[in-house]
Order: C-alpha cells, then sequence, then structure tokens
C-alpha cells in the first residue's frame, strides 16, 4: 500500500484535527540522529508544543511511565524499529495503558511498520490510517544554488569570494548580514 | 544645528548589545522551524500557493547557521520568493550563532517588495552584525521604507517579530490600498 509522502507541518496539521489518544507512524527516510532531530523541531513548531522524546525498548514499566507523566503532550517513540515479535506483542498486550491524551507518533522504518502490522494488530489499529512518510527535507541548497548564490552576493559587493574572505581575516568587512550570509557560503563561518 | 547626536545615536547603539543578550532563542534548528512553519501557516490562508517548505532554505559553517528565503537581493520577481496575498515578495537571511548550548542572533535581513505601481516601493528590516562607525545614519537594527540610504532605527526583533509585522501590520494595509 502506498502512502502519500507528507511534511512534519502537515503531519502536525492532522494530529491537531484528530484531537486526543492519536497514534502515528512516520515513516522515516532514516533513523540518524540528525533527520529525527529536525521532524521534532518542525513538528513542535506546528504544534506549537514541545515534542517529548520518550524510550520505547527495553522497559515496559519505564515507557508507561513516561507515556502517563504527562499524559497530554505529543511524544515520539524513535527507537522501537528494531525490536522483536515478543517485544511487540508486548506493547499490544499492555494497548490500554498506552492510551493517553496527547499524541503518540512512532518512528519506523517499512520494515518496522511491517513488525508493528504483524505482531501488535491492536496498536495497528489505534494508527489506522495515519501513517505519513516524511516529505524529503528540501531545506539544503544544492551545489548549483549555493554556487548562483555566491555569483549573486559577488556581483553585489563588487569583489570575488577571496576577497571577501581577506577582508574578513583583516576585519574590515562590512557590517551587512549578506556579508555574513557569504562567509557562510564560503564554509567560513569562522570567520564571523 | 542641535549638537549631541552623533552621541545620542551611539548610546542606542550600545542599547542593542543589551537587547540582543536578552532575546533568548531555541536552537537554529527550531528557528528555522517556527519561520517555515509560520510561512506554511500564512500559505495556508493564500489564494496562490508558494511551496513554503522547500523555500527556506538552511546553510551551516562553524557556529553560525543561515536561514534563507529568496534570492539574496532582491531585484526582480523570481520564483523563489514567497507571494503574499497582495503580491508583494518576500525574501529574507537570518544568521545566527550557536555556542556553547547558547544560541543568539547574528543578523538579519527582511526584505519585502510591494507590488509594482505601490508607494512605497519596498520595505526592508535589517540588523548588522556589528556596529557601524556612524549609527546615526546607520544604526544597527534599522528598517528602510524606499530609501536604500535612509536607515530609521527599530528595535531589535525575533524573525517571527519580524515577520508579525510584514503579515499582520504591513500586508493588511497593502491590500486594503490594492483592492479599495
Amino acid at each position: 500500500m502506498a502512502f502519500l509522502e507528507q511534511p512534519a507541518f502537515e503531519i502536525g496539521r492532522r494530529i491537531e484535527i484528530r484531537g486526543g489518544n492519536t497514534w502515528v507512524v512516520v515513516l522515516g527516510p532514516d533513523t540518524t540522529n540528525d533527520s529525527i532531530a529536525g521532524f521534532i523541531a518542525d513538528l513542535s513548531a506546528s504544534l506549537s508544543r514541545t515534542v517529548r522524546v520518550v524510550t520505547g525498548a527495553g522497559s515496559m514499566d519505564g515507557l508507561l511511565t513516561a507515556l502517563a507523566s504527562p499524559a497530554d503532550d505529543p511524544v515520539l517513540i524513535a527507537d522501537l524499529d528494531g525490536v522483536d515479535a515478543e517485544a511487540w506483542s508486548a506493547l499490544d498486550i499492555n494497548r490500554s495503558g498506552l492510551a493517553r491524551e496527547g499524541a503518540v507518533i512512532l518512528w519506523l522504518s517499512s520494515y518496522g511498520l511491517a513488525n508493528l502490522s504483524r505482531s501488535a494488530p491492536n496498536l495497528r489499529s489505534f494508527v489506522g490510517g495515519s501513517i505519513f512518510p516524511l516529505s524529503p527535507d528540501g531545506s539544503t541548497l544544492t551545489p548549483e544554488e549555493r554556487a548562483s548564490r555566491i555569483a549573486e552576493l559577488e556581483d553585489h559587493f563588487r569583489m570575488t569570494s577571496e576577497q571577501a574572505i581577506a577582508q574578513a581575516v583583516a576585519g574590515t568587512q562590512p557590517s551587512d548580514p549578506l556579508f555574513v550570509e557569504w562567509l557562510v557560503l564560503l564554509d567560513r563561518g569562522d570567520l564571523v | 544645528m542641535p549638537s549631541g547626536a552623533p552621541t545620542r545615536a551611539k548610546i542606542l547603539d550600545d542599547r542593542y548589545e543589551e537587547a540582543l543578550a536578552s532575546i533568548g532563542l531555541p536552537s537554529a534548528r527550531d528557528v528555522a522551524a517556527q519561520v517555515r512553519t509560520y510561512l506554511q501557516h500564512q500559505d495556508a490562508e493564500l489564494s496562490r500557493k508558494n511551496n513554503a517548505l522547500s523555500l527556506v532554505k538552511q546553510t551551516v559553517s562553524q557556529e553560525i547557521t543561515s536561514i534563507t528565503l529568496g534570492p539574496a537581493i532582491d531585484k526582480e520577481p523570481t520564483d523563489r520568493h514567497f507571494y503574499l496575498e497582495s503580491e508583494s515578495r518576500l525574501s529574507f537571511c537570518i544568521e545566527i550563532r550557536e555556542t556553547q548550548g547558547r544560541c543568539s542572533l547574528v543578523a538579519y535581513r527582511f526584505h519585502l517588495s510591494l507590488p509594482d505601481g505601490m508607494s512605497p516601493s519596498f520595505y526592508r528590516f535589517d540588523l548588522n552584525p556589528k556596529p557601524h562607525e556612524s549609527p546615526l545614519t546607520e544604526p544597527r537594527a534599522h528598517y528602510h521604507v524606499a530609501m536604500e540610504h535612509i536607515r530609521l532605527p527599530s528595535p531589535v526583533l525575533t524573525p517571527v517579530e519580524v515577520l508579525d509585522r510584514i503579515f499582520q501590520v504591513i500586508e493588511p494595509q497593502v491590500l486594503q490600498i490594492r483592492f479599495s
């Protein structure tokens, strides 16, 4: 089954529409801390509430306690992707204890989602159709965009990037927000 | 001519340092998320949609994060601008420093070009990265109204506070004038 990619903002909007006790699966592009942190920042901004990261693997008591205190904030569980069928079954059996007012977001791969569907059918029904592959993050400049922007700044300041760096090293650069951006584009944030 | 203007301007500029130190920002990533979300909320209300998610870019070098939208210098309409309902177009850069767990504003530049034929033709909100040698003519935090060389002092605002002025103060007036 194909799911429609959504940005964190849209996932947040849908969580708000669904209201309390919402369970959502986000199919992350990977499980690096960087992409999870970016998603948490975007979702927190969208919900105007800090999304709390909760550990799901390991102690069931620990998870139940974390979900209950407090019970009304949005939480993200990002460490269930690799748990075995037994752990999913344990979660499924304890599902009544997992009910809470705030949203629960599971960060999984398609492999993790398959395990959830197979071993925790009741949890899977909590999730229903709320399965969202996260849109790729388009916030990074491509090399072409970076080069084009640098050329734009060279034209604006009527100097080359080498001259800009020389000025920054000498401390004689103009006090201009665009000059700061230029140094960042040249990966010379140390000169700001 | 009354004397003391340069001294008063210098005192005002010094106050910007205190103001900057008092602004508590979350991480650069959170600031970018706030800005992106703000624009997405605005976009949801517009008849002409922007793709705010892909328009906002982030570049990191050492301790500095640059958050940008649109061209560095506004010369003409582009598909990189964010267009408001009035057809005004927005571009910006925000520079943030993260060091030892602290996040602070270094500089920003928000440029709002109004539609052709409107007066004034643009507004710009600037925060310079350091004080100018002549703070009377170039206060560290200032705004322009259609004149590149007239810089009037403004408070130091957070990025979202600048967006509030653009979307909730300037834009409603532009819309009213344009479509009245």
